[in-house]
């Protein structure tokens, strides 16, 4: 055996976008164990149900990402709603789905960017964010924020979409699909991707789901995992096919996500043509008295607000199991084995965000 | 709303291991591991999904008690169980988990560890 070192990886380095830290102990330049450590942003969100209304935890529970913040928002007034047993308008629910669908776009091309750029790809980092700007700007024209939209609220939404501007944001998307393919077909086919990508950081089927890798993590190992099957909200009302990769690797990882942005751009197709005319929230009264899991399909998986609450205005609990925090085993798995140099796209290809994990 | 069936099964503490053994065996996913502090004792719940179905045990753990390790049976299970001595201060005994980072750091407070002193009414404005 030959001599092991400890390599302190994070929580500042280059490529990482946020504070994460890995002991890698190496014999010569291979990884033979991970060691992780977080808790470097932990913001005590959860604790903060103590002090804040459950009404107005909305806008906590939205600050828990910036990514994926409506997507928090609306899965923690959908728990809240479950407790009280209170009934969605169907509108709303359509409206949550595009802004949902909208989210994992803007994630998606945000994470695209982000890894060409851990590859020593500048470019595509600049071309991939340059899409995600016509994201943001449908996000802001219709809710009125580019990172934290504000949208959801206990009993429904905020603000309705017009049917013109509904239109408009499809032609839009139309329009940036052309472009999102170029993009795509670097990911997918130029040789220096795959040569960085192909067989690095392996985690084969079985082992990621007892890992309990989610999302497009654990599909681009083929667990065909995905929560918008179960038709939650208005996903019952469309049909798509969720991406599944088999080769377990961070090229796989990548064509999942790559092509799951061309099923997101369907699900809003679809759901503009079926949206249906009514109201976009009913009024909640009350105090919630009771308790719920609730998932959901974030950009990186499935995500899991519990709420329990006691009939009183402040919840007794709210835990919010994310993505990233479930997929600190599979990193784990997955450096096991590697070279040194591959670490940083490893990393990546799970699409790490902390500040879901921290809370 | 959820349709979503809310199943909880209340779950002794010696029970536990059997119990995730038997999830385990039928091929469920660990999918979190959620502690309520209430009153005196930790409310636990270990949730296990298989083809879209939620299962959660519910164990019942009297504070200043240990917590046996399940990373025996899920290895996942490291990291909710890290965070569960870290914010709520519960010893996990018999932890297969990788080796913690044993640099030396200020530990300030554990931020879930409070007792109420009316034993189950939760949640006053505090």
């Amino acid at each position: 055996m030959s001599k092991q070192i400890i390599i302190p990886f994070g929580p500042q380095h280059p490529v990482l976008p946020e504070p994460i830290h890995l002991d890698l102990v190496l014999e010569d330049e291979r990884v033979v164990e991970a060691i992780p450590t977080i808790g470097y942003i932990h913001r005590g969100l959860e604790k903060l149900v103590e002090k804040r209304e459950f009404t107005e935890y909305v806008y906590v529970a939205e600050r828990i990402c910036g990514i994926c913040s409506f997507m928090h928002g609306s899965t923690y007034c959908e728990a809240i709603e479950t407790v009280m047993g209170v009934e969605v308008p169907e509108r709303a629910k359509f409206l949550r789905m595009i802004w949902s669908e909208y989210s994992r776009l803007h994630s998606h091309l945000l994470w695209l960017g982000c890894f060409g750029d851990a590859m020593g790809f500048e470019n595509l980092f600049m071309n991939a964010w340059r899409l995600r700007e016509h994201i943001l700007d449908e996000l802001e024209s219709t809710t009125g924020g580019r990172v934290i939209q504000g949208a959801a609220r206990i009993g429904g939404v905020r603000r309705d979409i017009s049917s013109e501007k509904l239109d408009d944001m499809v032609a839009g998307l139309v329009a940036m699909e052309k472009e999102l393919h170029d993009l795509i077909n670097v990911f997918f086919n130029d040789d220096s991707v795959k040569h960085r990508t192909r067989n690095i950081g392996v985690v084969p089927k079985d082992e990621a789901y007892h890992l309990g890798a989610i999302g497009p993590t654990g599909r681009g190992s083929g667990v065909p995992q995905d929560m918008r099957v179960t038709g939650y909200g208005a996903y019952g009302k469309i049909r798509f096919e969720p991406v599944v990769e088999t080769g377990g690797d961070c090229y796989a990882r990548t064509l999942v996500r790559g092509k799951e942005m061309f099923t997101s751009i369907d699900i809003i197709k679809q759901a503009v043509q079926k949206i249906p005319d009514g109201p976009i929230e009913v009024k909640v009264t009350g105090t919630p008295n009771g308790e719920a899991w609730v998932r959901a399909e974030q950009p990186r998986g499935e995500v899991v607000h519990y709420v329990k609450a006691n009939g009183t205005k402040h919840l007794v609990r709210h835990r919010v199991r994310t993505p990233t925090f479930a997929h600190v085993p599979f990193l784990v798995a997955a450096l096991k084995g590697c070279d040194l140099a591959d670490v940083p796209v490893i990393v990546h290809s799970i699409d790490p965000c902390i500040s879901c994990t921290e809370r | 709303m959820s349709q979503e069936e809310q199943r909880i099964i209340e779950t002794d503490l010696s029970c536990l291991l059997p119990a995730v053994t038997a999830r385990k065996n039928e091929g469920c996913r660990l999918v979190a591991i959620t502690a309520t502090t209430n009153g005196n004792r930790y409310e636990l719940c270990y949730s296990f999904d298989i083809l879209y179905r939620v299962q959660t045990h519910r164990v019942i753990l009297t504070k200043g008690d240990a917590l046996p390790s399940i990373t025996g049976i899920y290895p996942s299970a490291f990291v909710y169980e890290n965070e569960l001595q870290d914010i709520f201060g519960i010893a996990v005994t018999s932890s297969q988990a990788p080796a913690r980072d044993k640099r030396p750091r200020i530990r300030v407070t554990y931020p879930f560890e409070f007792t109420i002193p009316d034993g189950d009414t939760l949640c006053q404005n505090r």
